[in-house]
């Protein structure tokens, strides 16, 4: 059976906040990792991220096939930027070992500091955004972060359907299982090639969305025959109360996110210390040189 | 009292229908009473509840000709919201109907819709889980219960706005055995207890026999006729030419009539039926005629076995706890159970789907988890409870050629195998039209001529004739006893029994993971007491039979035709 719910009961102090206080948190920690692409800077607020993970204890090994993702995407960036530096200032520090003109590998004439950094930078980024929410989700329960919505003033229709598109992911997955099972009996492969892989994903997708669209229905039967759109105004039974705790833990957010977003902006050099890079480049470079150079590689630093 | 449900001339045809799906029906029903609507798939009875509570016409829109009065307010006139403090409506598939993290919340969810102020709610969300005994439920998650208990909470949602009516859309068709008990009774208590006028579509025609007040008889958009239980499942005729199964024991009684034995009062209920046979018995002078048993006898080439097998979940959940079992060539196999007691988690070993914890899986000697898909589907071929599940090409053709194109063989043993798995289901001069134009029991035949074109030896049918009607359920099972016959070796998996007991040879069954019991049918249905632990009963005419125990009858009866043998049918 999979995971039924991202909610994971606790007594964190988290798990105490109102949940337009983790909304706070969230955006706040997204605003700031858009103030600057320096990177020492970016991953200090990584390192914060992860303290609030390890404190609220979020799972890690629930969110597997996302970091394997992102992991993709990071070697990508790192690749594309440091081949195509997009800044002026540009420090080479290897030549590469393929002409221009081979696409992809080719790289403009050279591997850059700045596009090295930028590159880490972005990573970073993609990192705190993907993992600035976990903490919100696994620390309300879904009534709470419906509520929530409600209070900063999403209507009650859309934060029911966010909400009930989410509770019905698990059955589609399972679903899709059976789906599966029953035609790799008939044959069907999963490997191969792109073109071959997406062909592949007819005979299950077909099902499935025949299969959700009757569920929908069923859904919507099942809504309407109890009372949904009665009054405007609806009752509620949990009640969610803005604390003196969410008062001191807003105040102190905000003010955090002023401070740090001050610091990105006026205090620090985008991407960051240059030279600092290119001497820890260069320590890492010194021991890689004779593999570098054997594949072709010249390093120039 | 008066009527609390008034349909006048009531037609109804759906935005995309091509016939009216409702044809003039005109229907009262009183307060308090319990009405059960009986009809073949498609033949309006979903269409009929719908317009109870209004969603149709309000919501599904289409052509809605007559007048639907509930509680003196007429459909049309009112929102769907405003009639759903009148009518509960509680439906078939137990987890779409769910959709709140917790059964508490679940149950809130229409009073807070209505504002009703949260001591009330409160209040009400106690008496709801009482009523449906669940109490101590409240903050579990819906989607952790079992399905009777998921019904249970849908019926305490729809309880809690306080309906004088509950439409109840086939809730017992998903369900195991104890399920279904379960939500009878359910339904009972609350047409005791508060007078809660009870319209539900329903299959299952014993248990309709002993609760209902009124049966509604819909074929084809209309009504054929309506009565009390009594009167109306003495018409056996009326019932067969509907398609709609009756209690056995009505069967019975019927067939042995025809045949000028004047049963006079005909049971409708087991309790009934023991004692007018006993009746009967004496009367013709204690002269039964006992059945002969030929001795049984399996085939000698074992294909499938699992050897001392374990499956134990995450958890320590022990699903599956020292499974010996064998399927030999030839054979017919049922396996039975309640949910949850290791059934599916068997047949999964079965396609190495999971792998055993201990112990091994054996196709033809060779261990399953040694062995690739493809290998696989040479031999194991499964067929899903919906066929929709498997069903995604544009032509029948393309379908079923799906698998052995997958299978790399040359054009022309494609061509042949098409052709032949076609021909097997009777679906060859259909194989240009497109799946989904099928009907649902074409649909469930093309399913299986496309897992047949693979050629394997044993087919599995996984709860094949679940929310199925009298007629799709024996379609679907004579298809696998025409297979049968021709080599397959078929392990089906399902909650009736009496189609158990008609169509298979051997028969397993299961409980907490192991198997309890497993024999010749009839030799299987004889133990009353350790299908009991798995909350399973034989069928109903194997009961009586076994209730009749003194008059020499043989307790291992399995079907109405011997049942009629043993009574005396024959002259």
């Amino acid at each position: 059976m999979g995971v039924r719910s991202a909610f994971i009961p606790g007594n964190t102090l988290l798990h105490k906040l109102h949940p337009a206080s983790k909304m706070l948190l969230v955006f706040g920690i997204i605003i700031v990792a858009f103030t600057t692409t320096n990177v020492a800077f970016l991953f200090m607020l990584l390192l914060f991220l992860i303290a609030i993970w390890l404190y609220s204890g979020i799972p890690a090994s629930r969110f597997k096939t996302v970091f394997k993702i992102i992991a993709f995407l990071a070697v990508l960036f790192i690749f594309f930027y440091t081949a195509f530096s997009p800044t002026v200032n540009k420090t080479l520090f290897m030549e590469p070992v393929f002409p221009a003109w081979i696409p992809i590998i080719g790289g403009f004439g050279g591997y850059y500091v700045e596009g090295l950094l930028l590159g880490l930078a972005t990573d970073i980024r993609l990192l705190v955004l993907i993992m600035s929410l976990p903490p919100l989700m696994v620390t309300t329960a879904e009534m709470d972060l419906i509520l929530g919505l409600l209070q900063v003033g999403i209507p009650y229709e859309f934060a029911f359907l966010l909400t009930t598109s989410l509770r019905f992911v698990p059955t589609i997955t399972e679903t899709r299982e059976r789906i599966l099972e029953a035609q790799k009996l008939r044959g069907l492969r999963l490997e191969g090639g792109l073109i071959s892989r997406i062909k592949s994903t007819v005979p299950i997708f077909v099902p499935l969305i025949i299969t959700s669209i009757r569920m929908t229905q069923n859904l919507q039967i099942a809504i309407e025959s109890r009372a949904f759109g009665a009054k405007k105004k609806r009752t509620t039974i949990r009640e969610l109360k803005f604390t003196n705790l969410d008062k001191a833990f807003c105040i102190a957010t905000l003010t955090t996110i002023a401070i740090a977003v001050y610091i990105g902006f006026f205090m620090i050099e985008p991407l960051g210390d240059i030279d600092l890079a290119i001497e820890i480049l260069r320590m890492i470079l010194y021991t890689l040189k004779p593999i570098l150079e054997l594949i072709g590689y010249k390093v120039v630093i | 009292m008066g009527n609390i449900i008034e349909i006048e001339n009531l037609s109804y045809q759906y935005p995309k229908g091509h016939k009216p799906s409702l044809l003039n029906i005109n229907l009262a029903i009183k307060e308090g009473e319990f009405v059960v609507v009986m009809g073949k798939n498609g033949a309006g009875k979903s269409t009929l509840l719908l317009t109870l509570n209004g969603i149709i016409p309000n919501s599904f829109g289409g052509k809605f000709y007559g007048r639907v009065i509930v509680d003196s307010m007429d459909t049309v006139e009112h929102r769907v919201y405003e009639l759903a403090e009148k009518v509960g409506m509680v439906i078939q598939d137990p987890e779409a109907q769910l959709f709140m993290p917790t059964v508490k919340d679940e149950i809130a969810f229409g009073l807070e819709n209505l504002a009703v102020p949260k001591d009330e709610i409160l209040r009400r969300i106690d008496e709801a889980l009482k009523i449906v005994r669940l109490e101590g439920f409240e903050d579990r998650s819906p989607f952790d219960l079992s399905g009777g208990q998921k019904q249970r909470v849908a019926i305490a949602a729809a309880f809690a706005l306080r309906p004088k009516i509950l439409v109840l859309d086939e809730p017992t068709s998903q369900l195991d055995p104890k399920g279904t008990l379960e939500v009878f009774q359910t339904i009972l208590n609350l047409k005791k207890k508060y007078n809660i006028t009870i319209v539900m579509a329903e299959h299952k025609s014993d248990e309709v026999a002993k609760f209902a007040d009124r049966i509604v008889l819909l074929d084809d958009g209309k009504i054929v006729r309506e009565g009390k239980p009594k009167e109306l499942f003495s018409d056996v005729d009326l019932f067969k030419k509907l398609s709609i199964k009756v209690p056995q024991i009505c069967e019975l009684t019927y067939e042995l009539n025809k045949r000028g034995k004047a049963v006079n009062e005909i049971p409708i209920t087991l309790d009934e039926a023991v004692i007018t046979f006993s009746k009967y018995i004496e009367k013709i002078g204690r002269k039964i005629k006992n059945i002969e048993r030929k001795e049984f006898k399996r085939g000698d080439e074992v294909i499938l076995e699992t050897k001392g097998l374990w499956h134990i979940y995450p958890g320590n959940v022990i699903a599956l706890k020292n499974v010996n079992f064998s399927a030999y060539k030839g054979d017919f196999i049922a396996i039975i159970g309640q949910n949850g007691a290791g059934k599916t988690t068997l047949v999964k070993h079965f396609l190495n789907l999971l792998q055993p914890t201990k112990g091994e899986v054996l196709i033809r000697g060779k261990d399953v988890t040694k062995m690739e898909i493809f290998d696989l589907s040479r031999h194991i071929g499964l067929i899903l409870q919906n066929p929709d599940h498997q069903l995604f090409s544009t032509t029948v053709y393309k379908e079923v050629e799906f698998g052995p194109k997958n299978l790399n063989l040359p054009e022309d043993e494609i061509a042949e195998r098409v052709k032949f798995a076609l021909e097997s289901v009777g679906l060859w001069e259909l194989r240009e039209e497109h799946p989904f134009a099928l009907s649902w029991g074409d649909r469930q035949k093309l399913a299986v001529a496309a897992v047949l074109a693979m050629k394997p030896e044993i087919l599995i049918f996984d709860e094949p004739t679940t929310g199925m009607d009298w007629l799709g359920r024996h379609q679907i099972l004579n298809l696998a006893k025409e297979l049968n016959k021709k080599g397959h070796t078929i392990i089906m998996i399902t909650h009736d029994m009496e189609l158990v007991a008609e169509y298979a040879k051997w028969t397993v069954v299961m409980g907490l993971g192991e198997i309890l019991l497993q024999g010749p049918t009839y030799e299987v249905f004889k133990n009353a007491d350790i299908l009991a632990k798995t909350y399973l009963s034989p069928p109903q005419v194997t009961q009586l039979a076994q209730s009749l125990s003194e008059y020499g009858i043989r307790p291992d009866i399995l079907t109405v035709d011997e049942m009629i043998e043993v009574l005396g049918g024959s002259e």
